[in-house]
């Protein structure tokens, strides 16, 4: 004899089918269905195919920019004289520039009214920042061009 | 009209892209990165203009490279000479949309 307690919980919940399918054939299914839809089954390891670079020539000129800078603060460091060459530089630049010089010769103009250890850790920061500063940087000359030269074959260029 | 001073960059870039195409003996030179809007427009706001280098590449003598990057690279003579410089931009490294070569302006010839 059935108690009501056991009728209620027979009416609750999805309804038996009549035929119901084993757990290997539902996986089957699934399997055929994901087929189906374009995946495939992988069971081990496969590094992904990068058919393109996995690096952008502007990442090592970042670099090459970055070692060259390291370089002049070095120098810089040892001849204290050589600040002098930025300054001019930015001299020379603003006469091209008349009455109005581009926003990055405005930013350097201020950062090298700063005190060289200021100045020698901007330049060879490795931040974002400083990347873009070193981009348009007043630098240029503190290397000789064999200087120069070392450093762009040890970067492949 | 454009101002003399924004005018200027867009000599700067044509001056640029003559030394390139003379270096990598190519009268295709394709400008990449921001400096390639100066091609539409010419007086376009300094805010987009924020760095002194320009990306270039020798459209038909890509092996150039290194001889543009070399000359009138960042650090060069013209470089300190003028103030701004080419980058080289490798063509095989840069992401540029399918049929790029229909979409892109004549700067300057000569």
């Amino acid at each position: 004899m059935r108690t009501r307690k056991s009728l209620q919980s027979k009416s609750r919940g999805r309804p038996r089918k009549l035929a119901p399918l084993s757990a290997a054939e539902r996986m089957r299914r699934m399997r055929a269905r994901r087929k189906a839809a374009g995946y495939r089954e992988i069971s081990r390891w496969v590094p992904q195919q990068i058919t393109g670079a996995a690096y952008s020539s502007h990442r090592l000129a970042e670099a090459r920019s970055l070692a060259m800078h390291a370089a002049m603060a070095q120098k810089i460091e040892r001849e204290p004289p050589l600040l002098d060459i930025p300054r001019q530089n930015m001299e020379r630049w603003r006469a091209r520039w008349s009455d109005k010089p581009p926003p990055w010769w405005r930013e350097w103009c201020a950062l090298l009214q700063r005190p060289w250890p200021e100045i020698a850790a901007l330049i060879t920061e490795p931040s974002e920042n400083a990347a873009r500063l070193r981009q348009s940087s007043p630098f240029v000359g503190v290397l000789t061009d064999a200087e120069r030269m070392r450093i762009y074959e040890a970067f492949g260029s | 009209m454009p101002s003399v001073c924004e005018f200027m960059k867009r000599l700067d870039l044509e001056y640029l892209i003559r030394a390139a195409g003379k270096i990598g003996q190519d009268s295709e030179i394709v400008v990449i990165g921001s400096h390639a809007i100066l091609g539409q427009f010419p007086d376009a706001p300094e805010s987009l203009l924020t760095s002194a280098e320009a990306g270039v590449f020798p459209l038909n003598r890509p092996e150039k490279s290194n001889l543009i990057d070399g000359a009138i690279g960042e650090g060069s003579r013209f470089h300190q000479e003028y103030g701004y410089y080419a980058l080289r931009c490798a063509r095989m490294r840069s992401v540029l949309q399918r049929g790029y070569e229909n979409q892109s302006l004549t700067c300057c010839e000569g």
